[in-house]
């Protein structure tokens, strides 16, 4: 039986209305075909070849091309894009906004990208912040964040949350603890952060379609650093910590009905006792074993856990 | 043949259309309740998640088992090897009947089971000819071809389907019959299956579960890479020597003609793709034929020996935008926003989760951990953060 022939069947026996009936079928047939995501996706694949051939263009060209056109053709993009943006955004509201045209979510993401390009081309040519230069990163993050909620853009979000790890990362070298702990701490700090800042601004009803962003950008690089500090054996607080993490990202994930948080803990969680149970271990087969049984215990485990919470995602 | 019912296969398909329009509001949630209640089906199913960690735990136990029983006799022979793994990938497909008889549906389990039984199986029967030497391989991806059609056939995997693509068209690279021949051949499968797989999407009612678009997609894309000689060099930075020249031959052993033919098949494979999705409204041949069109732009001026500029990117971009808000205005302008049906608004929620994990996948794209290296100022500037969405001033300084 084909769908249309179910949809008839359910038309003539009142299960579905004449108008939904012919909204629905109209999709089944293909008589109304979005290309909604096509679209988006040639935008966001043109911004980044846009942005990538401007950053090498300036690399390669910058002694030709001067300093001044360099920058005023950077700025006039900027500012091109910031205006199109701000000339057509709608008013600012702590729900979730539509955009008001395909390219708008886009044409701030460009402005963005080329704000960094600029700000990087600025210090390198220029030195204005000389050695504290990684708060070019600060400051960018920060007006990303802005933009973002401005515009409701959850690409510039993550392009935020991605800038703020890296000035995390690197204002650990900036003050010098050059060792693979320090950024491992760092990685937790920031990992800290951005989970707070999204609980946060999800409760206090701001933006709350941004809050699985934050979920899962903090939630993979809190077990990643958690797990590769068990692997380092540098403390032994990383072993319940990790564990503890990935319990949690399990839980969550299955309270909330979110699986993929489920899958994280699982998979994090299984790295972090496999290190534990591998060092311990003696010979090939022995590992071996370890992983058959081990494997069938999860895997038993997740049938058990599917069957109780179904195909719900 | 097939382990579970076409009625089976038709109710889930329909399943998921009625949870996918309550959810874009096209029905209330009591409808979508009910009909849902009515298509209900006995298989037990799972979400892509759990799913996957299914996935992924099966096979480490079953190369961990089969490991294992081969750990148990180290001076092992080749037929005793060949031996074990063609037992083993014969336990696994029992194995992964087994659990579809106990209505496992794309549940990670048996699929992977299914696929191990396949490789399994494959390496068993190359182990017997690898005293043969050169044989060896060949017969392993024929075999493997024939096993991923199996599952196909009977579990209705789409993905052994491809795959068993993939391992045919590789024969033609162990055989020692120049470059362009290879790539002729391993062309002409992905060719022969896009023909089969057309006629028969032509010749009657498409069964629900088939993935029949999916598999034709498939060996379109499969037919433009064999046959994008430049593209390695492009994506990849593949050695220039394997590739070939017009204006400077580096490979004498792909002919002139056969590199027109090529260059002409990469701008001739994405237009009637385009048409031919275009016309059927296929979205899976029109995606593919859309990713054909963009290789073929970053691969033409290699093929042509121009030379390429910094500033190509950006070309390309500038063509991309604006091609997509010349194409939204145009559908927009036409009567309810469509025209012959196609429009730019989104009509099922769908898009809009698949949009919102691209804009969290951008995040993972970042060129952070170079930047993370340097410990000293900048002296030069090495923008580069922006490719995937990173802020540039992050990029290597």
């Amino acid at each position: 039986m084909t769908t249309l022939e179910r949809l008839e069947d359910w038309r003539k026996s009142g299960a579905i209305r004449e108008e939904e009936y012919k909204t629905i079928s109209a999709l089944v047939r293909k008589e109304r075909f979005s290309v909604f995501l096509e679209l988006n996706v040639l935008l966001y694949l043109g911004v980044l070849s846009f942005v990538a051939g401007a950053g090498w263009t300036v690399r390669i060209y910058f002694t030709n091309l001067g300093d001044a056109a360099i920058i005023s053709s950077l700025t006039f993009l900027i500012g091109a894009s910031f205006y199109y943006c701000f000339s057509r955004v709608k008013p600012y509201s702590n729900l979730q906004v539509e955009s008001p045209n395909l390219g708008f979510d886009y044409i701030l993401y460009l402005g963005c990208l080329l704000l960094a390009v600029e700000l990087g081309y600025l210090e390198t040519r220029f030195h204005l912040l000389d050695s504290q230069w990684d708060y070019y990163l600060l400051f960018s993050a920060l007006a990303f964040f802005a933009g973002a909620y401005r515009f409701d853009n959850r690409f510039v979000l993550s392009l935020a949350l991605s800038t703020l790890a890296a000035w995390f990362g690197i204002r650990t070298f900036r003050l010098e603890w050059i060792t693979v702990s320090a950024v491992r701490l760092s990685a937790i700090v920031y990992a800290g952060i951005s989970f707070g800042a999204g609980l946060w601004l999800h409760q206090a009803n701001i933006k709350k379609h941004f809050l699985e962003t934050y979920l899962h950008i903090a939630t993979n690089v809190l077990l990643a650093a958690l797990v590769s500090g068990v692997g380092q054996n540098t403390s032994s607080w990383y072993l319940p910590a990790s564990l503890a993490a990935a319990t949690l990202s399990f839980w969550g994930g299955v309270r909330y009905r979110r699986f993929a948080f489920v899958a994280y803990g699982v998979l994090y969680g299984y790295i972090v006792v496999s290190i534990e149970v591998l060092k311990a271990s003696r010979g090939f087969a022995s590992v071996l074993a370890y992983f058959f049984l081990s494997g069938a215990i999860v895997v038993l485990g997740m049938i058990l856990l599917a069957r109780r919470i179904g195909r719900e995602s | 043949m097939r382990v579970y019912s076409a009625l089976e296969e038709e109710n889930i398909r329909d399943g998921n259309l009625v949870r996918e329009w309550t959810v874009s509001g096209l029905l209330d949630s009591m409808q979508g309740n009910i009909l849902r209640t009515e298509l209900q089906t006995d298989l037990r199913q799972t979400n892509v998640f759990l799913r996957g960690v299914l996935w992924i735990f099966t096979t480490l136990i079953v190369i961990t088992g089969v490991g294992l029983l081969a750990t148990m006799d180290l001076l092992m022979s080749h037929t005793q090897g060949a031996i074990l793994f063609i037992v083993s990938g014969v336990v696994c497909w029992v194995l992964a009947e087994f659990a579809c008889r106990n209505r496992l549906y794309r549940y990670g389990v048996e699929e992977s089971l299914a696929v191990c039984a396949a490789v399994l199986f494959a390496i068993g029967v190359s182990e017997i000819f690898r005293r043969n030497g050169e044989w060896a391989t060949i017969v392993g991806l024929a075999v493997g071809s024939i096993g991923g059609l199996a599952i196909y056939r009977r579990f209705g995997f789409i993905y052994a389907a491809v795959g068993s693509l993939a391992a045919c068209a590789a024969i033609p690279f162990q055989l020692d019959i120049g470059i362009a021949g290879k790539r002729i051949a391993a062309a002409l499968v992905f060719a022969a299956a896009l023909a089969l797989v057309r006629f028969q999407r032509q010749e009657s009612e498409e069964p629900a579960g088939s993935g029949l678009p999916a598999i034709e997609a498939t060996a379109w894309l499969g037919t433009y890479l064999m046959l994008n000689i430049q593209l390695g060099a492009t994506l990849f930075a593949v050695p220039a020597w394997l590739f070939y020249s017009p204006y400077r031959s580096s490979n004498p052993e792909i002919a002139t003609g056969f590199y027109i033919f090529s260059w002409a098949m990469t701008w001739l494979l994405p237009a009637a793709g385009l048409w031919l999705g275009l016309a059927k409204k296929d979205r899976l041949l029109i995606d593919v034929s859309v990713a054909m069109t963009l290789l073929t732009l970053s691969t033409n001026k290699r093929y042509l020996g121009w030379e390429v500029h910094a500033w190509d990117p950006m070309m390309l971009g500038v063509v991309l935008m604006t091609a997509a808000i010349a194409i939204r205005r145009w559908l927009q302008k036409g009567p309810n926003d469509e025209r012959d049906g196609f429009t730019a608004l989104r009509l099922l929620r769908s898009d809009e989760r698949k949009l919102a994990a691209v804009s969290i996948a951008s995040s993972v794209m970042q060129p952070h951990a170079s930047t993370v290296k340097q410990t000293d100022a900048p002296h030069d500037f090495r923008e580069g953060g922006g490719s995937s969405g990173g802020g540039g001033a992050s990029g290597k300084f």
